[in-house]
């Protein structure tokens, strides 16, 4: 794994922490964007986890 | 956290599982192969190459040496995972290759990292399986380039090693488009100036690169080939047209469009290339559902249409289909018969060899020439 792909997954790592917090900051009531954060989180999971 | 909150970490957390556990299975699955008797050594292809050595990048190479002298050849399939003829032709050659006389490498998954995941988006199933007499044999399902988790970022444009041309950046992870590749580059260079490494080192003879393409996209169904291998192509097309009665035509290599095997081993090596297109429904974005049936039976009603307006570059025969059998049968007879061109015009460098041929392998089916593995003695059976 070369340097360039580590910063990637540093970086992929980065953006699911701000967007885990965004979650967890969110309004209960607000599903739309609950559901936009949890939407948007899974194909960085995938990366991150290495599964996609 | 209140509860809805909660439910929709949970939506997530259930749907990473159920994504994840099947994707992770295709990408450890381990095919079975089972090596003729006629084997004679394997080895993987960092040999030429060793800083591949552990990487998603190195492939196992089969050497079939007969016990004459003679020239070599090599088989390269598995360059685009998703076109499931060639690595299968691959494996029916190591299953079934008898070599008189010369020496022949067969690389079954050139591009092993493409083969251990699919197309994103392109929903196609992560397997598929051929019928055999002892049981089903399974094999994973591939993409075209390498896998975004082995070769990652891609540029912003990929620019072609050492000439220059500008591709678009889905090509730097493309092994037909980063011939004669570079020790220092992308991963899907490094394993192609591995391969032209081997090619140069053991003086190969003959490449052969296989391959499969949309029914609309004109070059499908022939041998591509630069003008030193059209001699040869030519002979072949002719006589698989006479003697086996099927068409595959001749393609010219484009001098200006660089990268690609049929150009660049040609130009980097004294050897002959040869690339072998078979046409394959199931790469045609018309083509209906991407299912296991589709890919083995090659018939789709979209096609039909199409067929039926004129917008096709092979002739579809909707109660036969395009099926893996004849796809095979076709590019191991045509490889035959470009070796016994060679073969009359080198003499000092001939290769003997003996496998199946397409009419064998339509009437019997391709199931019938893969062996059982629980009836073949360990040393044979390789997985990867």
């Amino acid at each position: 794994m070369n340097f360039i792909m580590i910063l990637y997954y540093i970086i992929t790592g980065i953006a699911i922490f701000f967007m885990a917090w965004n979650f967890i900051k969110a309004k209960d009531k607000d599903l739309n964007k609950l559901m936009l954060y949890a939407i948007a989180m899974f194909p960085l999971l995938l990366r991150l986890f290495r599964l996609k | 956290m209140k509860i809805r909150k909660w439910i929709i970490l949970g939506i997530l957390i259930f749907s990473l599982i159920a994504a994840g556990i099947p994707l992770y299975n295709q990408r450890h699955y381990k095919e079975t192969i089972v090596a003729s008797p006629e084997l004679t050594d394997t080895f993987m292809l960092s040999k030429y190459f060793p800083e591949l050595e552990g990487t998603m990048g190195d492939t196992r190479v089969y050497e079939f040496k007969g016990e004459k002298e003679g020239g070599k050849s090599l088989v390269i399939a598995g360059t685009h995972a998703s076109e499931i003829v060639a690595p299968l032709a691959g494996y029916l050659w190591i299953e079934n290759l008898k070599v008189e006389k010369g020496t022949v490498y067969v690389i079954p998954r050139f591009n092993l990292s493409g083969s251990l995941g699919t197309q994103p988006g392109g929903g196609f199933p992560l397997f598929f399986d051929i019928d055999t007499g002892w049981g089903e044999k399974k094999f994973r399902m591939g993409d075209r380039g390498l896998q975004a988790l082995d070769q990652w970022p891609d540029p912003d444009v990929y620019v072609h090693y050492p000439e220059g041309q500008m591709f678009s950046y889905i090509d730097a992870r493309n092994t037909n488009r980063t011939w004669p590749g570079r020790p220092d580059g992308f991963l899907a260079e490094k394993i192609t100036h591995a391969a032209m490494q081997m090619i140069k080192k053991e003086n190969i003879d003959v490449v052969f690169d296989l391959h499969s393409a949309e029914v609309m996209f004109p070059v499908t169904n022939c041998i591509v080939v630069p003008e030193v291998s059209k001699r040869y192509a030519i002979g072949a097309s002719l006589f698989v047209k006479g003697r086996e009665g099927f068409e595959c035509h001749v393609e010219s290599s484009p001098p200006n469009f660089r990268g690609l095997s049929h150009r660049e081993i040609s130009d980097y090596s004294d050897a002959l290339v040869f690339l072998i297109e078979a046409p394959s429904l199931h790469l045609d974005q018309i083509s209906g559902p991407k299912t296991e049936e589709l890919m083995l039976e090659g018939k789709d009603p979209f096609i039909k249409v199409a067929a039926k307006e004129g917008l096709l570059y092979v002739p579809i025969d909707e109660d036969r289909g395009w099926t893996i059998e004849r796809r095979v049968g076709q590019q191991s007879s045509v490889m035959l018969e470009v070796i016994d061109q060679f073969n009359r015009k080198n003499e000092d460098r001939a290769i003997e060899i003996k496998a199946p041929k397409h009419a064998e392998i339509v009437e019997k089916g391709l199931g019938a020439f893969f062996q059982n593995p629980e009836k073949v003695p360990d040393d044979r059976i390789f997985k990867q």
